[in-house]
């Protein structure tokens, strides 16, 4: 199993920010979320794969090849979306599509055309008459449409209501049938990757946290419930991070076994979502690993 | 075949589905060189990860259940009688186990037991 | 190349044309005006401004820059793509007032200093556009246009007073075509110096 994308301590400072040596890889033939929040990185991560920004230090391959050297074969072969849309606004969706499929040497006119029905793009609005969602929708068209084997994704299904979706989602699955395709799909909406991704990143602070397959990332932690009387300093180690309130406290752990051992059938134990562990782990890394409902309600 | 996953049960996902192919597999209802959906589209159909319907076929091939053939897909392997009645048997006495499990806990006797298997291999089969 | 110089035609066509049409106005004497060809080469300066503001609006430059292109491509596509248009617009006038009558020598003459002074409009401003944006192009032609106003008084009350030493009276005098010849090679010169800068400027850019 090849790697498609290679970030090798990869190091990025901007005015009150750091990416700061990561390192990461992405299979091929994937589903790959990345997680995190606004401003933790995301964004310049996608940014430095297609060469927009360079890094301080470190390197990107991309299909094996070195990215700055090799740019333009590389972003031949990938599909990007951002979540700000960058088009010329006075354009037709029709012209826009002209001009960017001169571009590529794979263009499937066919493929576009497929796409724009089924979402319903109408070919001679200008752009800065379609909604959010109709950019959004507009750019996934132009990035499945020329055989990329790589689809950089940031905040795709942002600005899209629930069914729109689940109608993206399935198309990166389906786009996934092909072994040989590869998606990056960062995001904060963790409920999407809970259906489709295969992996999950998690970059805060400029730093990865981890980067991981799916279910292990969800074997990996547990949410405990139990009364507030249970905690005390040592029941309280094993977890990443802890919630109180006067009716009991939710805690997420990392070690499983040791909590079930502490507490046993005294507390409740679930399956925790992308998202608790997301927002557990965050908090903990900014320092507020445990927090009252009257500080921050979750 | 019918697979579903429950997101809210302990069982892992992938061993819900090793398990629910497995009964398939047992109870006659998925035969000898059968097709099984690959493992992306089986992923896509439940909405899970291709890695863990790829830890669920690899299991189930590892346990003798499935066969993978390069560039054709995978299927049901090849059971000889034999092992057939073995795997059959061995779920018989697991579920056998969890028999006795229960009624531990719950204070029934072994002779109570016996009692309820004797009318219950008794009774006609509900039609 | 041409899929670069395609987007700039999509682009900036309606403004092309909304240009054009000013320029056919003034070269015709439509409207009254003394050097339609040195308006002629503003207009294409000024539809130069509008063309920055455009890549600048919006950030397309992250669009054109995750396309399979190369920086390098980008830019020598908008100084082709410019110094066409300035062509353009130069040769339009030159047409239409030879049309309405004007002596060919003439044209000719001022149509070559056209060129030239348009060359070096879009050999120094381009640059600056790439290392400051297109708001600071602005305000530096603004200013140098309320500059350049301002010094005419200025110069003309000096060619009073001194003749400006002769210098003017020296340059005419000197034969006309290896002058040019000089002055065509030098522009050449400064627009090829100032591409290597704007390519070497923009590789560097992040977005």
């Amino acid at each position: 199993m090849e790697d498609v994308v290679v970030l090798d301590q990869v190091s990025k400072s901007y005015k009150g920010f750091k990416l700061d040596r990561v390192s990461f890889a992405l299979q091929k033939g994937f589903i790959h979320g990345l997680i995190g929040r606004n401003g933790a990185g995301k964004t310049t991560t996608i940014k430095l794969m297609m060469d927009l920004v360079r890094p301080d230090e470190g390197s990107i391959r991309i299909f094996g090849l070195d990215n700055r050297r090799h740019g333009r074969e590389i972003r031949e072969r990938i599909g990007f979306v951002y979540a700000d849309n960058p088009f010329y606004d006075d354009l037709t969706v029709e012209n826009m599509k002209r001009v960017v499929a001169r571009f590529y040497k794979n263009w499937d006119e066919g493929a576009f055309q497929r796409y724009r029905k089924q979402f319903d793009l109408p070919a001679n609005k200008k752009i800065k008459h379609l909604s959010k969602g109709m950019k959004m929708k507009f750019s996934i068209a132009l990035a499945l449409s020329h055989h990329a084997d790589l689809l950089l994704m940031d905040e795709p299904t942002s600005g899209l209501d629930p069914v729109a979706r689940r109608e993206i989602l399935d198309l990166l699955t389906g786009v996934i049938q092909d072994e040989n395709k590869t998606v990056l799909f960062s995001t904060h909406i963790t409920s999407d990757l809970e259906q489709v991704a295969d992996t999950i990143t998690l970059i805060h602070d400029g730093k990865i946290r981890f980067s991981l397959p799916k279910d292990e990332v969800e074997e990996k932690y547990v949410l405990v419930k139990g009364g507030t009387d249970l905690l005390d300093p040592d029941t309280r180690r094993p977890f990443v991070g802890i919630r109180e309130t006067p009716v009991g406290f939710e805690g997420l752990s990392d070690k499983p076994e040791e909590v079930r051992a502490l507490f046993g059938d005294r507390a409740i134990y679930d399956k925790p979502t992308l998202e608790d562990i997301m927002v557990y782990t965050i908090k903990f890394a900014e320092g507020l690993g445990e927090f009252g409902h009257e500080e921050h309600p979750v | 075949m019918n697979i579903l996953i429950s997101n809210s049960s302990k069982e892992p996902i992938y061993e819900q589905i090793k398990r629910q192919i497995k009964e398939s597999i047992l109870r006659g209802e998925l035969n000898e060189g059968d097709p099984l959906p690959s493992i992306r589209q089986l992923a896509k159909d439940l909405h899970i990860s291709v890695i863990t319907t790829k830890r669920a076929y690899d299991d189930l091939e590892h346990e003798g259940f499935l066969v993978t053939v390069v560039g054709k897909g995978t299927f049901v392997a090849g059971q000889n009688r034999e092992f057939l009645r073995e795997k059959r048997l061995r779920w018989i006495e697991e579920k056998l186990a969890e028999v006795v499990a229960e009624s531990k806990a719950l204070g029934v006797t072994l002779p109570e037991l016996i009692e309820m298997l004797k009318l219950l291999h008794e009774d006609p089969p509900n039609g | 190349m041409r899929s670069i110089l395609y987007k700039e035609f999509m682009v900036e066509r309606t403004m092309i044309l909304i240009y054009a049409a000013a320029v056919v106005l003034f070269s015709l004497r439509v409207v009254p005006i003394f050097f339609p060809l040195a308006l002629s080469v503003c207009l294409a300066a000024f539809f130069m401004f509008t063309s920055m503001v455009h890549e600048d609006m919006n950030n397309t430059h992250v669009l054109i820059n995750s396309l399979p292109v190369d920086r390098k491509t980008v830019v020598t596509a908008k100084y082709v793509f410019y110094l066409a248009v300035g062509v353009g617009f130069i040769a339009l006038d030159i047409l239409l007032e030879a049309a309405a009558g004007a002596r060919l020598p003439d044209i000719a003459r001022q149509s070559g200093l056209a060129l030239l002074g348009f060359a070096w409009f879009v050999s120094v401003f381009f640059p600056v556009y790439i290392w400051h944006g297109s708001r600071f192009v602005q305000i530096a032609v603004v200013t140098l246009f309320v500059m350049g106003a301002m010094a005419i008084p200025i110069v003309h009350h000096l060619r009073e007073k001194t003749g400006l030493w002769g210098i003017p009276d020296a340059v005419a005098s000197l034969p006309d075509a290896p002058l040019y010849g000089l002055a065509a090679a030098a522009t050449g010169l400064v627009l090829i110096a100032s591409w290597f800068l704007s390519v070497r400027l923009y590789e560097r850019k992040q977005f």
